[in-house]
């Protein structure tokens, strides 16, 4: 892999990184960084900000800056879980249709047209509504939304592959296709699943979050953005903050993450709108 | 209006205000007598599933408000202390073996399409009514003894009925065959409907010939429907497009009070959540101690305090019963963590019990806030309840399912409205979902009682039954009502005599009036 | 006064880390009306870069830093963007290499080349539909009124190239810059396309800048030519005279690599035994119809890329298989290293049947037999090292590992005239014909008894393809190892091959010894192919040992 460095020292891109290392951060240390816990009814409902509760109490009298804090943890545990799942699961059938093609090809792409022709939130409503919202099932549901595009991106990536004569070469050897798809596609295909991943997870950071908005994501009491965003929302006229903090916090996860891929596409060479360096 | 009609109406109301209330115009509203005419505009946010089409948006059924009393009439009318008024009817009479009851309808009213209504009117709405609603399938015939008379002939006997002839689906329509019957719209209520923007806008326009003489007092009357739409709704209230917002999330009492220029008015009560806890075997609510010891654990005060700032809730007592029937008698002991946790401690948990996750749909907007602090108030006595917001979408079904006949079923939240008694007592009937399918010996004991209150004729002796069943409720603890709603409407200053209702359908506008 | 004048011309690309880096330095030449000017170089020397300057062109990325391109007078790099679109097109035109990417694939080449015409002519849609008729029969196009009508996609690609060259002349040019136009052409298109030029040049009175790598194409269409290195002209005068007598060492370089068949290559391999190593006997193979489900259309017919081919390669020698693009010899390689399995025909390998895929070969023979493909980066995997790259057919074939693995590598690079150091780098960080270097190590640390060689050296620059097939020629002699050497360049058999195949079509039009095929073709089609390659060799000086001139 090449990394362009000068790629990821654009404002963009040093913003994205940026942005992104903090939420990463507070989910990872808000239970430190938090000054109550974030599903105690410590206080009196919708408490101004003050001297003990810095951002005011919410709907239900809980510390909003707990629940600030918080409110990334789990939405980017299942996400990033989520995505994992469907990049790695995407990748090995994206790779192993170009590979083998045919029958196994053709059944795997038409899955995949049915699946990114039905449209997004209808598919996600009926699968919560059939399934609930438990985490294995969010994690599964992010995955089902992601593979398809996954495998199509990482299939035209390896279909690029299977004639360079490395792969040739590999097959006239004698090597199994595991070996060769292992050794010599996948390998290959790194650069576009990086980005894939970074893409996905800030699409499924914004569908979870619409999803919680929605009921139809996290449950109460679980501190999350989408969800907090959505108990406020009666208060929009009384308190606004407590639906523009988390509106915040999901836009500059979301921007970060969004700026973060595309610093990443760049700096592995995958943005043709940036010049070459080129002779003749 | 014409020029001289203007002149007369403008010195009319000046004359009502008089010198001294020009000079103390706050005292003027209070004082002045009910001014006729002008419009009324508002928007209900009650969720309305049956909101019909341009073909059937008429339809008392398929209305797209639930108010059906502003283009209809009952035989009956219930008001908020859960007390049956005439309406159409203007008596009725039980036969001795309450099987059969005898109606004598009101003479004189009028259809808006210009015909009397009669008995046959009457026959032919009950036709429909008992092919297509399950509170009007208890009644096997209806007779025609005059042209203002009828007898309702019954499955079985009921010592409340008349309560079904105030049910807000069964309005009476002018007479038709079953299949368009109703689907014109035309009803003896007291607004005309003009015009139906499907889904969304419903115009209508005084019945002049409305029964009830010296009413209504609007001349034309509006509602959009705006479902759940909370922040939209204030904001056209805030902007004076509505007069006014039936059934504002009763959570926000603290912040619209705020508001200025905004009457509150909160009904008696309203729906109330109810933990459904299933008794087959395998579950800890087999055991009655844990279903006390929750019961008892839960802070229903805290409930009330943050979910309903104070005022716009009220705390259940296990029943189905709401502080709008005569007949509840609240807990005597609404929360005791420590008898909680000597019975958890009998029952072998001594260090708390997690119980099973506890699911729930936001089928009010405050749902989820009332289990979050049920939840969190239930931890001081060692209980852990964990929790799941599911969609509402397909929610009772997926509740209630029962696809191996174990009647295992969930440990969930379930809706429960305000009726009389005699219909919400059933509602614990040991075959039923909501009960958690009950049963043993106080269930067998809660049941006879219930079985005398259907055929008593005395309301006091069936008062005295139904707290009977009330106290075996709050000592079995068959299932948990932790605490209701009060249902809540915002109108402006100016609008007088709209009042509001724990049955949030049975709104009437007969009296309403702008200042 | 002159029609073109460069001066000082700087024009330098901005690479990753922000800094500039150049690739023109201080180029300067003037072009008389009506001449023609022939900028040669291998990849990298700033040739084209230099051409597309002429149109006020850069590439994203580059920036002339200075000088002046005066056309009749005016500075191009000063225009402003309308005077530079009025330019383009109008006064100078520009021939690209690929005719697929300067066509709009959904537009019908009528249409694509009316518009130019009324764009440069400012004149109506039928004048300008005339107009393209009339530059469709210019450029030879068979039945102009038919073609206009069809899309890029349905021509070959000497007609679409054609196409491309009557849009260019749409404006009525003065200047043609025309880069590398028949790269990507077989060796007999591009003698049609070049006489064509040729012609059309008197005809319309235009004044050419030719790019190209190919000193022979060069020597033919070129009035003076400039040789480029590194971004400088190193050289620059009439062409005869450049040729002739160069004054520069790598213009003298690059005129003796030049691979031709008039040249004496020298002794070469002959075959060790009597019983051929491989034997082929009437082979065939079809490519399938696109069809997977009974439901689906046939997407076309199925087509014969080979049929009733044989030849035998005995042991060490090296026998060559040439013909044009689509004529099967790609097909051949591949269904003798066995990544095709043949419809009919016949393998016999040491003796023994051939199965038809690698697969059920035995892992001896699959060691035997060994294949370098024509493009050197993509044979070699970019995610590993050279070490990682060498060791795999080393552990599978010689079962090496570890310390001797990496001991055996290295002698293999060194046997190529590779830094052993190369063993910690990726492909990428080596140049082309390093990277082939690699790929034939690769082949030979199998201790093959064949290697088929699949057009090696046609990526290459044309010092770098002498180097690595000495390099091949000294492996071959030494380990006695047999070769099938496929190229569609006759130049290159000739130097390598003692016996040679002609294929066209799928099918063998010709077979023999090197020398007494080129020299006396018996075949019509090969006669056709030794004129195309020996065009231009008037103008270059005799090669040293060179045979006499075919008759």
């Amino acid at each position: 892999m090449r990394i362009d460095a000068f790629a990821l020292r654009k404002p963009a891109a040093v913003m994205g990184l940026l942005l992104v290392v903090v939420h990463v951060a507070l989910a990872l240390f808000s239970p430190w960084l938090a000054p109550f816990d974030p599903t105690e009814l410590v206080g009196g409902r919708v408490e101004a900000p003050g001297a003990e509760f810095l951002l005011g109490t919410d709907v239900l009298g809980r510390d909003y800056l707990s629940r600030l804090l918080h409110g990334g943890r789990m939405a980017l545990f299942v996400t990033f879980t989520g995505v994992v799942a469907a990049v790695v699961v995407g990748s090995l059938l994206g790779v192993a249709a170009a590979y083998f093609g045919g029958a196994l090809d053709d059944v795997l792409m038409r899955i995949c047209d049915i699946k990114l022709a039905l449209p997004g939130i209808l598919f996600v409503s009926l699968f919560i509504t059939g399934f609930g919202e438990s985490f294995v099932v969010l994690v599964t549901l992010i995955g089902l939304v992601y593979f398809p595009g996954v495998v199509r991106i990482v299939r035209a990536q390896a279909l690029t592959q299977v004639n360079l004569g490395y792969v040739k070469a590999a097959q006239l050897r004698g090597e199994s296709a595991a070996s060769v798809i292992a050794r010599e596609i996948l390998p290959n295909t790194l650069d576009v699943v990086y980005v894939e991943f970074a893409i996905r997870m800030s699409h499924a950071v914004l569908l979870l979050s619409t999803m919680s908005y929605l009921g139809l994501g996290l449950s109460p009491p679980t501190p999350d953005w989408g969800l907090m965003v959505s108990e406020g929302v009666g208060q929009l006229a009384f308190a606004p903050w407590l639906v523009l903090f988390p509106a915040v916090f999901i836009s500059t996860l979301v921007i970060g993450l969004n700026f973060g891929a595309e610093a990443l596409a760049n700096a592995l060479g995958m943005d043709a709108s940036r010049g070459h360096v080129g002779g003749t | 209006m014409n020029r001289r009609e203007m002149i007369a109406a403008v010195g009319a109301a000046l004359a009502g205000l008089g010198l001294k209330d020009l000079v103390a115009p706050e005292g003027a509203f209070a004082q002045a007598k009910p001014r006729s005419g002008g419009k009324f505009v508002y928007t209900n946010l009650y969720p309305n599933n049956r909101m019909g089409d341009a073909k059937n948006g008429r339809h008392p059924y398929y209305l797209l408000d639930i108010n059906t009393r502003s283009a209809f009439n009952g035989l009956a009318y219930v008001n908020d202390r859960l007390q049956v008024e005439p309406e159409l009817a203007l008596s009725w009479t039980p036969a001795a073996d309450l099987k059969s009851w005898e109606i004598q309808l009101r003479e004189g009213v009028v259809f808006h399409n210009g015909r009397d209504m009669t008995a046959d009117d009457v026959i032919s709405s009950f036709a429909f009514h008992k092919a297509r609603t399950s509170f009007a399938r208890q009644i096997d015939k209806v007779e025609k003894l005059g042209t203002h008379k009828v007898r309702m002939h019954l499955v079985k006997p009921n010592s409340e009925f008349p309560f079904i002839l105030g049910e807000y689906q069964l309005m009476i329509m002018p007479a038709a065959p079953i299949e368009t019957i109703g689907l014109d719209g035309i009803g003896t209520g007291p607004f005309r409907i003009v015009d139906l923007d499907p889904k969304r806008r419903l115009v209508m326009e005084r019945n002049e010939r409305y029964w009830r003489k010296g009413f209504p007092y609007f001349d034309r009357f509006e509602l959009a429907s705006s479902p759940g739409r909370m922040e939209s709704a204030l904001n056209g209230f805030r902007g004076g497009q509505f007069d006014a917002v039936l059934g504002v999330d009763p959570g926000l009492q603290p912040e619209l009070e705020r508001i200025p220029g905004t009457v509150i008015s909160t009904a008696l009560s309203g729906d109330q959540a109810l933990m459904i806890l299933p008794k087959h075997e395998g579950s800890p609510f087999a055991d009655k101690r844990i279903r006390q010891a929750l019961s008892l654990a839960i802070d229903r005060e805290k409930v009330i305090r943050i979910v309903y700032g104070g005022k716009a809730g009220w705390a259940g007592n296990n029943s189905h019963l709401t502080p709008s029937n005569p007949e509840f008698l609240p807990l005597e002991v609404r929360r005791d963590v420590a008898r909680a946790k000597k019975l958890l401690a009998e029952a072998g948990y001594p260090n708390g019990i997690t119980l099973p996750t506890f699911y729930f749909t936001a089928s009010w907007p405050e749902i989820p806030r009332v289990f979050q602090v049920v939840s969190q108030s239930v931890k001081e006595a060692g209980i852990t309840l964990p929790i799941e917001q599911r969609p509402s979408d397909g929610y009772r079904d997926w509740r209630v399912e029962d696809k191996a006949k174990t009647r295992k079923h969930r440990f969930a939240y379930g809706p429960a409205g305000v009726r009389n008694p005699g219909v919400s007592m059933y509602r614990m009937r040991p075959d039923n979902n909501e009960s958690g399918y009950w049963s043993g010996p106080a269930c067998e004991e809660y049941m006879k009682l219930y079985d005398e209150a259907v055929v008593e004729p005395d309301k006091l002796k069936r008062k005295f039954l139904y707290v009977r069943m009330q106290q075996i409720l709050g000592e079995e603890v068959p299932a948990i009502h932790p605490a209701g709603r009060r249902n809540m409407l915002i109108h402006k200053k100016n609008v007088h005599g709209l009042e509001n209702h724990s049955q949030f359908w049975s709104i009437r506008f007969d009296e309403v009036w702008k200042g | 006064m002159s029609l073109l004048e460069v001066r000082g011309l700087n024009i330098a690309y901005r690479r990753p880390d922000g800094r500039l880096g150049p690739a023109v330095i201080d180029a300067a030449f003037s072009l008389a009306e009506g001449e023609s000017l022939g900028i040669v170089g291998e990849s990298g020397s700033g040739k084209s870069t230099l051409a597309r300057a002429l149109l006020g062109y850069c590439r994203p990325g580059g920036v002339i830093t200075s000088g002046e391109i005066l056309l009749e007078g005016t500075d191009i790099l000063r225009l402003d963007r309308a005077g530079v679109h009025r330019l383009r097109g109008g006064r100078v035109a520009f021939v690209p290499q690929n005719p697929l990417s300067s066509l709009t694939p959904h537009l019908r080449v009528g249409s694509q080349v009316a518009e130019a015409v009324q764009l440069h002519r400012a004149c109506g849609a039928r004048e300008a539909r005339e107009a393209t008729l009339e530059l469709f029969h210019a450029v030879n196009l068979p039945d102009p009124q038919r073609l206009a009508g069809r899309f890029p996609h349905e021509l070959s690609g000497g007609q679409r190239q054609r196409v491309v060259i009557s849009a260019a002349l749409a404006g009525n040019p003065r200047l043609v810059v025309l880069d590398e136009p028949t790269t990507a052409l077989d060796k007999t298109t591009e003698t049609q396309v070049l006489e064509l030029v040729q012609r059309l040049r008197e005809r319309f009175k235009a004044t050419l800048v030719y790019v190209s790598h190919d000193l022979n194409v060069i020597s033919e269409m070129c009035d003076r030519v400039l040789v480029m290195l590194e971004g400088r002209v190193v050289e620059e005068g009439a062409t005869a005279q450049v040729y002739g007598t160069p004054a520069c060492d790598y213009t003298r370089r690059l005129i003796a690599a030049v691979p031709r068949i008039d040249r004496d290559p020298g002794p070469l391999a002959a075959p060790s035994a009597p019983e051929p190593l491989l034997s082929v006997a009437g082979l065939g193979y079809r490519y399938a119809a696109g069809r997977r489900w009974p439901w689906t259309r046939r997407a076309a017919a199925e087509r014969d890329a080979l049929s009733g081919v044989s030849f035998d390669i005995y042991p060490g020698e090296t026998l060559g298989l040439v013909g044009e693009s689509g004529s099967g010899k790609s097909t051949a390689a591949a269904v003798i290293a066995g990544l095709l399995a043949p419809a009919e025909g016949t393998i016999r390998f040491d003796g023994q049947p051939l199965p038809p895929l690698a697969a059920g070969r035995s892992a001896q023979t699959r060691r035997r037999i060994q294949i370098i493909f024509q493009d050197p980066l993509s044979s070699l995997n970019p995610r590993h090292r050279i070490d990682a790259i060498l060791a795999r057919p080393l552990a599978l074939f010689q079962g090496l590992s570890g310390t001797p693995a990496r001991r055996r590598s290295a002698e293999l690079l060194e046997a190529l005239q590779l830094d052993p150091g190369f063993l910690d780098c990726y492909p990428r960080q080596l140049s082309g014909g390093q990277q082939q270097r690699v790929a034939i190590a690769r082949a030979f640390a199998a201790d093959p008894d064949l290697i088929i060689c699949d057009e090696i050296t046609s990526a290459l620059d044309v010092s770098v393809q002498a180097q690595v097939l000495a390099l091949l020629k000294g492996l071959q002699e030494r380990s006695g190892t047999a070769c099938l050497f496929i190229s569609h360049d006759l130049g290159v058999i000739g130097q390598v091959a003692g016996r040679v195949v002609v294929l066209r079509d799928g099918t063998v039009r010709e077979a023999g010894a090197t020398q007494a095929v080129f020299r006396q073709p018996a075949n019509e089609y090969t006669r056709l192919l030794v004129h195309a390659a020996s065009r231009g060799y008037a103008r270059l000086p005799l090669p040293p040992g060179a045979l006499a001139p075919a008759a």
